[in-house]
């Protein structure tokens, strides 16, 4: 196979393919990938809640506009009820540090 | 559409569920399915260039199927000019035009040329494709979207890596295996890239690097020198993290793409370097320009010389119409040319000669990098007067010292480090995984500058 992850263990590189992507990678089904991939997308609509209303102010007017701004703002104002995004603008300001 | 932004975040996660759904229950639709994802991807940048891209997609597979397996050489030498030419025309008429032309007193007007992002690497692979299959290299396509799919798959459309016919269109000839995805692989090259362009390349470019490019006369000796050994790593950080996060991207969708950087400043001659950057073009270089067009070293010292040169020249023209990339290839070309009459194949065996060799490939490289930044010749001429005019050094600072420090001593990391970590990695659950990768993929996001700066390798 080209891809080295779906070979058995031991497989060498295919000749003249500068590689080293083992076939000893770790694989996992759809479903567990789609899991992992769906938490990361959670993690970042939680992080970035601020980003998220100014994005949703910039769409253009159209059907449904609203409706994405009301959600965005009612999801960033949840978060904040937490104290989430003022977490992360307190470490984003730590990490800025000597910039 | 650029990797690290939120619409892209979106794009992906349709073409990932949309791509996994058609592999398992409609195989047969999830080409077109692609195809429609790819030039969804470069309408971003111009829903008029997708056409061209179509027409330049079909003609590469009509003269593949004309000159496949040693049919027709005239039909390999059309189809290669033609896509040369479509090449050419965005990137060096006006150059043409302007530097040559009216210099011989004709007439020549400006052209109103956009060049479309990331041309070049959809000619190479073009190219590649068409003489590959003449050569016998690679199977002759006969299904005209597989072709597409394989020069438009948005994850190397814009900036490559460039990816050999032979490698990839196996791989669409059988669906994806969707119980088994390299999750852990592909987080790590994606966030490894995410961190060297948002948190090193981009910090570098906007602290340091653009402005002191800007107006060199303005800055001191130290900011000079920081922005010039900057740019070195910023180019790096910024131009394989878009290969590794493409290779990542490409892995989650089940397709394998070579690895497109090694470590390459680690590397202790310039045949070395040239093996480790940006490897994908150099060996592409190496194989259609260097060896098949130029004869490479089979007709004697000399003539290999001159094909060093000349190839490492093409390859700096290649880069744009510009004298500052022309002179980036001859130095390369020059120093690879000298390097192989000096010390030949021979490796340093001494820890002190390793460092010399090391010293000495590092320097010419980033010398090299600062005539290809510099917008022209008097831009480099001011940045040497700028290092003895005695201007004080007010933009250097410990951070972009020590992120500049950060990118070279990327290079000294243990080169199994990705596997490492995913051993490291595969005891965990999916769950666990996908927190993991968010937290860090949050973390680079907040130690990053706000916004995100075009790649480097996209305007070429």
């Amino acid at each position: 196979m080209q891809q080295p992850w779906l070979n058995p263990p031991g497989t060498p590189p295919r000749r003249g393919v500068p590689d080293d992507f083992s076939p000893a990678s770790a694989t996992m089904p759809l479903r567990g990938a789609t899991a992992a991939l769906a938490l990361v997308w959670l993690i970042l609509l939680a992080g970035r809640s601020e980003a998220i209303v100014d994005a949703a102010y910039g769409l253009p007017v159209a059907p449904g506009t609203e409706t994405l701004i009301a959600v965005a703002e009612g999801w960033n104002d949840a978060l904040t009820a937490i104290g989430l995004p003022q977490v992360l603008s307190a470490l984003r300001e730590g990490l800025a540090t000597g910039r | 559409m650029l990797f690290p932004t939120g619409i892209f975040a979106l794009f992906f996660a349709a073409v990932f569920l949309g791509h996994w759904t058609l592999v398992r229950v409609r195989p047969s639709l999830d080409r077109a399915f692609l195809l429609a994802a790819n030039l969804a991807f470069y309408a971003f940048w111009s829903v008029e260039f997708c056409a061209a891209l179509i027409a330049v997609g079909l003609w590469t597979w009509g003269i593949g199927l004309l000159a496949a397996r040693g049919r027709s050489r005239p039909a390999l030498w059309i189809g290669v000019a033609g896509v040369l030419g479509w090449l050419f025309y965005f990137k060096y008429a006006n150059f043409f035009l302007q530097e040559i032309v009216a210099r011989l007193g004709f007439p020549a007007p400006i052209l109103d040329v956009v060049l479309p992002v990331g041309i070049s690497f959809y000619c190479f692979q073009a190219i590649s494709y068409m003489v590959d299959v003449h050569a016998g290299d690679a199977e002759v396509e006969p299904s005209p979207l597989n072709v597409l799919v394989y020069l438009t798959f948005f994850p190397h459309l814009a900036a490559g890596p460039i990816v050999r016919a032979a490698h990839f269109l196996p791989q669409l000839a059988v669906p994806p295996d969707r119980f088994r995805i390299p999750v852990a692989m592909a987080g790590i090259l994606i966030l490894g890239g995410l961190f060297k362009k948002m948190v090193i390349a981009n910090e570098l470019a906007t602290g340091i690097v653009d402005p002191v490019f800007r107006d060199p006369s303005a800055y001191g000796a130290w900011d000079i020198a920081l922005a010039c050994y900057g740019y070195t790593i910023q180019i790096f950080c910024d131009f394989s993290a878009y290969s590794d996060m493409a290779i990542g991207f490409a892995a989650l969708l089940g397709f394998h793409f070579p690895k497109n950087f090694d470590q390459p400043f680690r590397a202790v001659s310039l045949s070395e370097f040239w093996r480790r950057w940006h490897i994908s073009l150099s060996t592409w270089l190496r194989d259609y320009l260097y060896i098949r067009a130029l004869g490479g070293n089979r007709r004697g010292e000399a003539r290999t010389r001159f094909n060093l040169m000349a190839t490492m020249v093409l390859g700096g023209i290649w880069h744009g119409a510009n004298w500052t990339f022309l002179l980036w290839g001859a130095v390369h070309g020059a120093a690879l040319a000298i390097e192989r009459a000096l010390v030949g194949r021979a490796e340093p065996r001494t820890k002190g000669a390793i460092l010399l060799r090391w010293l000495v490939t590092f320097h010419v490289v980033m010398l090299a990098f600062v005539l290809f930044r510099a917008p022209d010749l008097g831009t480099v001429a001011s940045l040497v007067a700028g290092l003895g005019d005695g201007l004080p050094s007010e933009a250097v600072t410990w951070r972009l010292a020590a992120l500049a420090g950060l990118g070279l001593a990327i290079h000294f990391l243990p080169p199994d480090l990705r596997e490492r970590i995913e051993d490291g990695l595969r005891p965990l659950p999916a769950l666990a995984l996908g927190a993991a990768m968010g937290l860090v993929l949050l973390a680079i996001l907040l130690a990053g500058p706000e916004g995100v700066a075009p790649f480097i390798y996209f305007q070429f």
